[in-house]
């Protein structure tokens, strides 16, 4: 089947705009490579999982996505077609096909509107219809989003509503021209646990519902589970490991998947790991080392790391990971070199 | 090191800024109505003097070239002569600087130390009645317009209580040298300086209220708290050393304004400063002055603002450019 | 419009607010009417010269004998054409070419904000006297040139309004929807930016009314109009003989600026209502003396807290944060503090160390702090004038708060900060010994010693988290309360630091409060959980049992919402989005949201439930669902 939306080689960089003066003065900042040859593939009505720490190029591979911004390499394909310089009405077709929800729900709509109108915004862009339809459409969305009473909720100002409300509207939003790609950039992050649970099980639903394939960003691999079908874990710009969601989780080549794993603590049986000492916090992307980027944090980092970039291991049809020792990884685990 | 750079940056992002300030200048008096050789020589000059004169900005030249030499000039030092006298302008208003600068410095020494300590005390209770009101009042300071404020000043203490001097900067006749001469000139002072310290206090209490209290409500100084650091020191420690930050900027920028001030004070007290030569040279429409004071006072702003700036950095780690 | 109204109420319902508000109308009123009322012309010369104010010449007449009323009154016309005209002007050329430079950004915005910055260093009344004296004195020139200097003052305005406002997520959303710059930048861009522009806009006419009087003084006003300014010039000279010439312009100078200067202040307040009275110095508060039957330091528990209850007040409204909490913490024990933000488990904690903010009211409680009281009936203990909380904060008590971006003085470095808080506790100990500990306590929790001499904003979030670690343990405190220490980090380094925190736990014997709205955070590190609902701790248990057999639905909740690793996936438990979260006052608070509730919850607020010994829960049905295996509640 072809995917739905297609990441190709994808490469940003950010010039981080030093002027003629700093230079001058001796301060010039490298440039930051924030997405470094991304391959990803969209089933179509399925999830991708985007894993990965701050500052691991995770959003602006999701920008890429929406054409928010236009990539430095590489190219973005949607149904089959690349569509990476798209402009014009074009571009409006696929911003209706393809939508997004931030993280923030706070400031996720236009404080002077009302719930109504912001959400009547994007049929307005791009659906010819009366007024009347246009409503009770944006009711019942509001009804889809388990939002009842939809009038009153229509009615109200963001301000007097709560982080779980908002973000179920930032999704109603989203989903309203029925659009057949979302992505959503950590959408529960920024809301209490308890709330988190409910807005996942919402878009699961309306993905049940309505086909709607997620390019789905989040740091919590727990979270990745729970919402995805496959999963990408991204490190400084690139990926580190892909596969489907239970092979991942249950056999993970790479080792800093395998932290990510350990990091989640056991939520249901009180109890102790050992927990493994990182060599240091994260690099910064404007310096990322040499041989496998990971090295420097790598609790398995050999010799060979630090000099040789890994090469890309087949683990399983559709199961690869980048690093030197990934099958033994995927194998015996973190204990996998030290033994 | 990382000062030393930064100075080194901050210098450097001077120089446009002069750029402009000067062609400013220039583009002004090629707009201006009239012809630019009698704006810069003079209605009544003699011919020969024009000669010289359009000789020396280049005047039969093409504009850029005009341009570039004017830049040439005025970088130089050269604003020109004065209509009247036919002196350097340069030179006079050097010769006005220091009184100026005597009367601005110790109006905002004593508006700032005075009005910081007050803005500091009153941000203590926020929302207080003490609070509102001094607020209200350093408000309607620094309404008022200063120069009305030295004549209310003359009316009551000059004229009504001839209790002090109500012009100049010195007693005809009186001590010329010693502390005689210091004590004449302190007296001299009192009325002009009070007249820009009180609206200057106006505009220091409000800034010290808003940027202490503000300061006061971020989290470190909760942490201070409950270190169990006494108010005294979280006060100074705490509030005070992040709330400067702030002020010393304001301090900066505003001093454009605070020599605005100074000039009209001077000309309602006969001051011997920049501002009574301003006031003249209005009157005898000598405008190679208006522009060289003009200038002066924008480089002398934009060096106060590059100390103010460098100041800043010093004190504030966090600044790097 | 229910904004520009609420912004309205918010200005009329401050005393200057209002007053300014009425004389900035009153002035328009005023100079519009100018010419219908009845007064003498004012530039008509009369023979009655110099006379003193007197009730045919309310403010007495000048030099050529014209009724200085009568020209203060036609004055403000001028007064405010200039403010007004150079205002809108200003703001509109501002507004336009701000936006545009904020929007755009890059090569646009980096040659238009240098342009903006240099208007911010040339002296402004000095271009606009240049102008004037160049191009010829007129009103219209005046207004012109007062707006050529300020435009750059709002376009900076309205440019970091448009900075922040199209990094907002609905101004991402539109154009990520298919809208277009222009319908983005006027749809939601101008009308969320104007506001403080237009604040600006009341300072602007007061800056110009000055700068025109200013101009007038040094005479260069406009010839043929009655200014302020020029009577203050032509006052000037006859200050002598007729004061009367000079003092009434200017005060009605005076007042209107003043109320320009006001209303700007009204309106800034009230769109950020919160400024007036936030920061400030902790007020003093109703005391007790030490009670006779106290433990006594290094008898009893560590933490003892008794029905304790914290209110905020909000305008006329209370919000009760903390609601008779009880708990107590035996030496060396851990209790995780679990609940949804707004449960008050912020305030509970700021409680305990008695840094609650101004507006808050202790209703009542006892809190003893390794066996001395230091809050008894919701008074702060005190003997001789001094609060015993003063003497136990950091040598016995502790806390590690949830921003570590702003916990730390960011113009000291760690080490300084450090230093000063062993100094400050340990009277007589030198710089070095201090230096020495703050080395040794590093060492300790692992984080290399050159890091000492950072400032904070050069260590990365984790870092800064480790750095206000050590500045808890400086003291060697019994206990520490950590609220959120890791919520804005990322999983990585939140585990390893709630790994060091429990691993420190463990090797100092330290008692541990660790707040947090993950039931996973605290499940590890904590011996004890306490489950916090709207102000009340509704379960409490050791972690084993409160996993094992959760009896509160709120607690089946909390757990049941989260995703995990291992085990087969299902559907995770969540609780209805209600926006009403007021009831009846006799009622069980979660009854709105809960899958059990019944009209007994509606109506009778549940007892507390002991279950067993160690475990509590507030629920009617608490017994009933203690038994049951966790999985067979969730729907
Ligand atoms: N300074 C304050 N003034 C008024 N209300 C406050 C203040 N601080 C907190 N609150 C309110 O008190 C309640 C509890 O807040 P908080 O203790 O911060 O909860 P948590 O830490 O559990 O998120 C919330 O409703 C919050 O809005
Ligand atoms: S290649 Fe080496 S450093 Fe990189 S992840 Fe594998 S073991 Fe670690
Ligand atoms: S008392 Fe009733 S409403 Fe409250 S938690 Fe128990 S079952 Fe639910
Ligand atoms: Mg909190």
């Amino acid at each position: 089947m072809t995917p739905i939306l297609e990441l190709a080689a994808l490469r940003m960089v950010y010039d981080t705009g030093t002027g003629l003066l700093a230079r001058l003065a001796g301060r010039s900042a490298p440039a930051v490579v924030a997405v470094d040859d991304v391959n990803l593939r969209l089933a179509p009505g399925s999830t991708l999982a985007l894993v990965g720490e701050s500052g691991s190029g995770k959003t602006t591979t999701g920008r890429i996505a929406t054409l928010q911004e236009r990539p430095t390499g590489g190219a973005v394909f949607y149904g089959g077609r690349e569509v990476t310089d798209l402009k014009g009405a074009a571009l409006k077709t696929y911003r209706r096909d393809v939508q997004m929800i931030f993280q923030n729900p706070y400031e996720a709509l236009d404080p002077r509107l009302t719930v109504g109108q912001s959400l009547a915004e994007p049929l307005e862009l791009h659906l010819k219809q009366s007024a009347a339809e246009r409503r009770a459409l944006v009711l019942a969305t509001l009804e889809a989003v388990e939002l009842p009473p939809a009038a009153a909720f229509a009615a109200s100002y963001p301000a007097n509503l709560s982080g779980g409300q908002l973000q179920r509207i930032a999704i109603a939003r989203a989903l309203i021209t029925r659009p057949k790609v979302v992505i959503a950039d950590e959408p529960v992050s920024m809301l209490d646990v308890s709330i988190r649970s409910g807005v996942m099980n919402l878009m699961l639903d309306l993905q049940r519902q309505m086909g709607v394939s997620y390019l789905y960003i989040t740091h919590d691999l727990a979270v990745a589970r729970y919402m995805s079908d496959r999963i990408a874990v991204m490190y400084l710009g690139a990926v580190m490991e892909e596969g489907p969601t239970e092979t991942l989780v249950a056999h993970a080549g790479h080792p800093y998947t395998r932290l990510l794993i350990s990091a989640v603590p056991d939520r249901h049986a009180s109890g102790r790991r050992d927990r493994i000492r990182l060599k240091s916090d994260p690099a910064s992307q404007g310096k990322v080392p040499s041989g496998c980027r990971f090295h420097p944090r790598c609790p398995l980092s050999q010799p060979v790391c630090a000099t040789t970039p890994p090469p890309v291991v087949e683990l399983a049809p559709g199961h690869s990971a980048a690093c030197h020792f990934a099958p033994a990884v995927a194998r015996d685990g973190l204990a996998a070199v030290h033994a | 090191m990382r000062l030393l750079r930064y100075v080194f940056y901050r210098v450097l992002q001077i120089v446009p800024v002069a750029l402009i300030v000067v062609v400013i200048n220039f583009l002004l008096i090629h707009l201006a109505p009239g012809d630019v050789s009698i704006l810069l020589a003079g209605e009544d000059a003699n011919p020969e003097f024009m000669a010289t004169i359009r000789e020396r900005y280049g005047l039969d030249e093409p504009f850029l070239q005009q341009l570039w030499s004017y830049l040439v000039t005025i970088l130089s030092g050269d604003f020109g002569q004065s209509y009247r006298t036919g002196e350097p302008v340069i030179g006079l208003i050097m010769e006005r600087v220091p009184a100026t600068l005597l009367l601005a410095g110790s109006s905002l020494a004593v508006a700032a130390i005075l009005g910081t300590a007050i803005g500091t005390a009153i941000a203590r209770r926020p929302g207080s009645f003490l609070d509102t009101a001094i607020t209200t009042l350093s408000i309607a300071l620094f309404s008022i317009p200063v120069f009305w404020l030295g004549l209310m000043l003359i009316l009551f203490f000059a004229v009504r209580l001839q209790l002090l001097p109500s012009s100049g900067m010195i007693t005809i006749g009186g001590p010329r040298d010693g502390l005689g001469h210091i004590l004449d000139i302190l007296w001299h002072m009192v009325l002009p300086v009070a007249a820009l310290a009180t609206v200057w206090l106006g505009q220091y209490v409000r800034l010290a209220r808003v940027s202490v209290s503000e300061v006061l409500a971020e989290s470190y100084v909760t942490t201070g708290r409950a270190i169990g650091y006494p108010e005294r020191t979280i006060m100074t420690r705490f509030g005070l050393r992040n709330a400067l930050l702030p002020l010393v900027t304001v301090l900066g920028l505003e001093l454009g304004l605070l020599l605005t001030g100074a000039v009209l004070t001077e000309t309602v007290f006969a001051w011997p400063g920049l501002g009574r030569l301003i006031y003249e040279a209005i009157l005898a429409r000598d405008t190679p002055i208006i522009m060289g004071a003009f200038v002066i006072m924008s480089f002398t702003v934009m060096i106060a603002s590059l100390v103010t700036d460098i100041l800043y950095a010093a004190l504030d780690p966090r600044v790097r450019l | 419009m229910g904004r520009g109204l609420r912004l309205l109420r918010g200005v009329v319902s401050t005393v200057p607010g209002a007053l300014s508000l009425a004389v900035v109308l009153l002035a328009l009123v005023v100079a519009l009417a100018a010419p219908w009322l009845d007064l003498a012309d004012p530039v008509a010369m009369g023979r009655e010269v110099y006379k003193a104010p007197s009730a045919a010449h309310w403010f007495g007449t000048d030099n050529f004998g014209r009724d200085v009323f009568s020209r203060v009154i036609w004055g403000t016309r001028v007064a405010l054409v200039v403010a007004i005209g150079s205002a809108v002007l200003s703001i509109v050329v501002g507004a336009i070419i701000g936006a545009i430079a904020g929007y755009f950004g890059g090569l646009v915005d980096a040659a238009l904000s240098r342009l903006f910055d240099v208007f911010l260093l040339i002296p402004t009344f000095f271009l606009v006297l240049l102008i004037v004296a160049l191009f010829g004195a007129s009103l219209p020139m005046t207004m012109f040139a007062i707006a050529l200097t300020t435009w750059p003052r709002s376009a900076r305005i309205m440019r970091s309004q448009v900075l922040s406002l199209k990094s907002r997520v609905y101004v991402q959303a539109a154009l990520a929807s298919g809208a277009s710059h222009r319908q983005v930048i006027v749809r939601h861009v101008i009308p969320n930016g104007i506001a403080p522009i237009l604040t600006d806009g009341a300072l602007l006419m007061g800056l110009a009314v000055l700068t025109e009087a200013g101009l007038s003084f040094l005479g260069l006003g406009d010839q043929n109009s009655v200014s302020w300014g020029r009577m203050i010039f032509e006052g000037q000279r006859q200050l002598r003989l007729a004061p009367w010439m000079s003092i009434a312009p200017g005060v009605a100078m005076l007042v209107l600026v003043a109320s320009l200067n006001l209303l700007g202040d009204a309106l800034n307040y009230a769109m950020n209502p919160q400024l007036r009275t936030r920061g400030g110095a902790p007020r003093r508060r109703g005391t007790a003396p030490p009670p006779a039957d106290e433990p006594g330091e290094g008898h009893g528990a560590i933490l003892r807290v008794d029905n304790l209850s914290l209110a905020y007040r909000v305008g006329r409204r209370q919000i009760v944060a903390v609601d008779g909490v009880s708990f107590s913490l035996s030496r060396g024990g851990s209790l995780g503090i679990v609940g949804e933000s707004g449960c008050g488990k912020s305030s509970l904690g700021s409680a305990l160390l008695q840094t609650v903010p101004n507006n808050a009211d202790f209703l009542s409680g006892t809190v003893s702090i390794d066996g001395q009281t230091v809050l008894a009936g919701g008074r702060p203990i005190a003997r001789q004038g001094r609060l015993r909380i003063d003497a136990l904060r950091w040598t016995h008590i502790a806390t590690i708060f949830q921003s570590a971006m702003n916990a730390l003085n960011p113009v000291a470095t760690v080490e300084r900060q450090l230093v000063d808080a062993y100094r400050h506790h340990r009277r007589g100990a030198s710089r070095a010994e201090a230096r020495e500990r703050a080395g040794a306590v590093f060492d300790l929790i692992g984080v290399p010693r050159s890091r000492l001499n950072a400032y904070p904003h050069e260590l990365s979030g984790g870092m800064r988290q480790r750095a206000m670690i050590a500045l808890s343990l400086m003291l060697e405190p019994k206990l520490i309360i950590a609220d959120e220490p890791t919520t804005a980090l990322d999983m990585l380094i939140q585990d390893q630091i709630l790994g060091e925190i429990e691993e420190l736990r463990r090797r100092l014997g330290l008692s541990l409060i660790l707040v947090s709205h993950d039931m996973g955070a605290v499940s590890e590190t904590c011996e004890r959980v306490a489950v916090m609902y709207a102000g009340r701790i509704v379960e409490s248990a050791p972690t084993s049992v409160i996993f094992s057999r959760p009896s509160h639905p709120y607690t089946r909740a909390l757990i049941d919402a989260l995703p995990d690793l291992t085990g087969a996936r299902r559907k995770l438990a969540s609780l209805p989005a209600v926006t009403d979260q007021a009831t009846c006052l006799d009622a069980c608070r979660f009854a709105p949201r809960c899958p059990h509730a019944t009209d007994l919850c509606r109506t009778v607020s549940p007892p507390v439930v002991t279950l067993m010994d160690g475990h509590d829960a507030e629920c009617h049905y608490a017994a009933d669902f203690a038994p049951q295996p966790r999985e067979e509640l969730v729907r």
